[in-house]
C-alpha cells in the first residue's frame, strides 16, 4: 500500500460492532480485533472511510454505509454499532504499542472501505484495547 | 457423571421455574441447527412453549430440551406436537450443550449472580443468532464451570468475541480492569490494566491455567 493512501488525520473511521460484542453501553475491545480465517489473520482490520460519504454528519452517513455493507452482503445484526474513531487519534492510541497506519483499500461496490494495518499479529490484542478506547462514540446501525 | 440435566432432576425443579426466554432460546438453537429461524416460526414457538408451560406439558425440568427437540421434529413432519415425551436421548449437539450451560447457571442455587449471568448468556446467545453466529459450546461450558468455582465474583461485563469465544471483563475504570477470554482451552487469555503509584498503569497481555487465572489476576493486583 502507498503512503499516500493513508488516510488524512483529521478525517475519521467507522468500525463495525456486532451485537455479540455490546452489553448494555459497553464495547469490547476485542471486536477491534483482527480476525483469523483459515488459520491466516486477516491484514488489516476493515474500517469504513467517513468524509467519503461526503455527509454532514456521521450520523447521516450511517444509512448509506449501512446500504454499502448489505449489497456486500455482509450481515447488519439489529443491535449492531458503528463506532466512530479520528484518524489521527486512533493511530496515536495504538502507538503505545506499534505504529499503525490507515489506508484506503477500495472493495468492489465500497470505495470507504479502509484498513488498520502494519501491526504484528502478536500485538493484535493490545491494539484492539487501544483503539477501543480512541473511539468517539457510536451509532446503531439499524434506525429504531 | 453429574449433568446438568440430572442437578436438576435431583434439585427436583419444575418446568415453571424456567422463563420461557430461556426455553425460547432453545428452540431458536435447535431452529438455527434446522436452518429454520425466522420471525414467523419464532413467534409461533412463543406461543407453543408458552401453552406447554400452561398445559404442564412436560413432567420434568430435564425433559424440556428433549421435547422441544422431538416437537421440532415432530412439527417439519407434520405431525402435531404435544403428544407423548420421548426418553432423554444422549444428544451431544452444540445446542444441547449451550442449552445444558444456561440452564446450569439458571438452576443455581449459590448466587443470584448466576441467573442473572443466565439471563445474559440467553439474550447474548439470541443475538449473535440473528447474525448468523453462534458462540462456542468449548467456550460456554469452560465459562459455565469457573463461575460455579467462582461463585464470589461479581457479575461482569459479557461478550462474545469475533471467534465465538466468551469474555468477561470486571471494569473499575477506563485504565483498570481485568478481563478473561474463554478459549474451550486449557490456557485462557487475561488480559488486565491496574494503577500503580505515580499515575502509572501496568498492562497484562497474556495466557493462564483455567485453574489459577483468578489467583494470577490478584497478584497482578486486579480486582473482581
Amino acid at each position: 500500500l502507498l503512503l499516500s493512501d493513508e488516510l488524512p488525520p483529521d478525517h475519521h473511521i467507522f468500525r463495525y460492532i456486532g451485537g455479540g460484542s455490546i452489553h448494555d453501553d459497553f464495547i469490547e475491545p476485542a471486536a477491534f480485533r483482527r480476525k483469523t480465517k483459515g488459520g491466516r489473520m486477516e491484514t488489516g482490520l476493515s474500517v469504513n472511510w467517513f468524509e467519503w460519504f461526503g455527509t454532514a454528519t456521521p450520523q447521516d452517513a450511517v444509512q448509506p454505509l449501512r446500504e454499502v455493507l448489505v449489497k456486500k452482503r455482509f450481515g447488519v445484526g439489529v443491535t449492531s454499532r458503528f463506532a466512530l474513531l479520528n484518524v489521527a487519534n486512533a493511530k496515536a492510541s495504538a502507538a503505545k504499542y506499534a505504529s499503525v497506519s490507515i489506508v484506503q483499500d477500495k472493495q468492489p461496490d465500497d470505495d470507504s472501505h479502509s484498513l488498520v494495518t502494519g501491526y504484528a499479529e502478536a500485538l493484535n490484542d493490545q491494539v484492539a484495547e487501544q483503539l477501543q478506547k480512541a473511539m468517539i462514540t457510536s451509532y446503531p446501525t439499524t434506525p429504531k | 457423571m453429574e449433568t446438568a440435566m440430572s442437578r436438576a432432576v435431583i434439585s427436583g425443579a419444575q418446568p415453571s421455574e424456567f422463563t420461557s426466554s430461556i426455553l425460547l432460546a432453545l428452540f431458536e438453537t435447535s431452529a438455527n441447527d434446522a436452518k429454520r429461524a425466522n420471525t414467523r416460526e419464532t413467534s409461533r414457538w412463543t406461543q407453543f412453549i408458552s401453552e406447554a408451560l400452561r398445559r404442564r406439558a412436560v413432567p420434568e425440568t430435564s425433559r424440556w430440551a428433549q421435547f422441544i427437540g422431538e416437537a421440532l421434529h415432530r412439527d417439519q413432519s407434520g405431525r402435531t406436537p404435544f403428544t407423548t415425551i420421548p426418553d432423554i436421548g444422549t444428544d451431544e449437539s452444540d445446542s444441547l450443550r449451550i442449552f445444558n450451560a444456561i440452564q446450569t447457571l439458571y438452576l443455581s442455587r449459590n448466587h443470584p449472580r448466576d441467573r442473572q449471568i443466565a439471563e445474559r448468556i440467553t439474550d447474548l446467545h439470541r443475538v449473535v443468532l440473528g447474525e448468523g453466529e453462534q458462540i462456542s459450546a468449548e467456550s460456554l461450558e469452560q465459562f459455565t464451570e469457573f463461575f460455579r468455582d467462582e461463585p464470589e465474583l461479581a457479575f461482569p461485563r459479557i461478550t462474545m468475541t469475533p471467534e465465538g469465544t466468551l469474555r468477561a471483563r470486571w471494569i473499575h475504570d477506563r485504565d483498570h480492569f481485568v478481563a478473561i477470554e474463554f478459549t474451550g482451552k486449557p490456557l485462557v487469555r487475561l488480559i488486565a490494566e491496574v494503577p500503580r503509584d505515580g499515575g502509572q498503569t501496568a498492562s497484562y497481555f497474556g495466557s493462564e491455567p483455567i485453574e489459577s487465572v483468578v489467583a494470577a489476576s490478584r497478584k497482578l493486583g486486579a480486582c473482581f
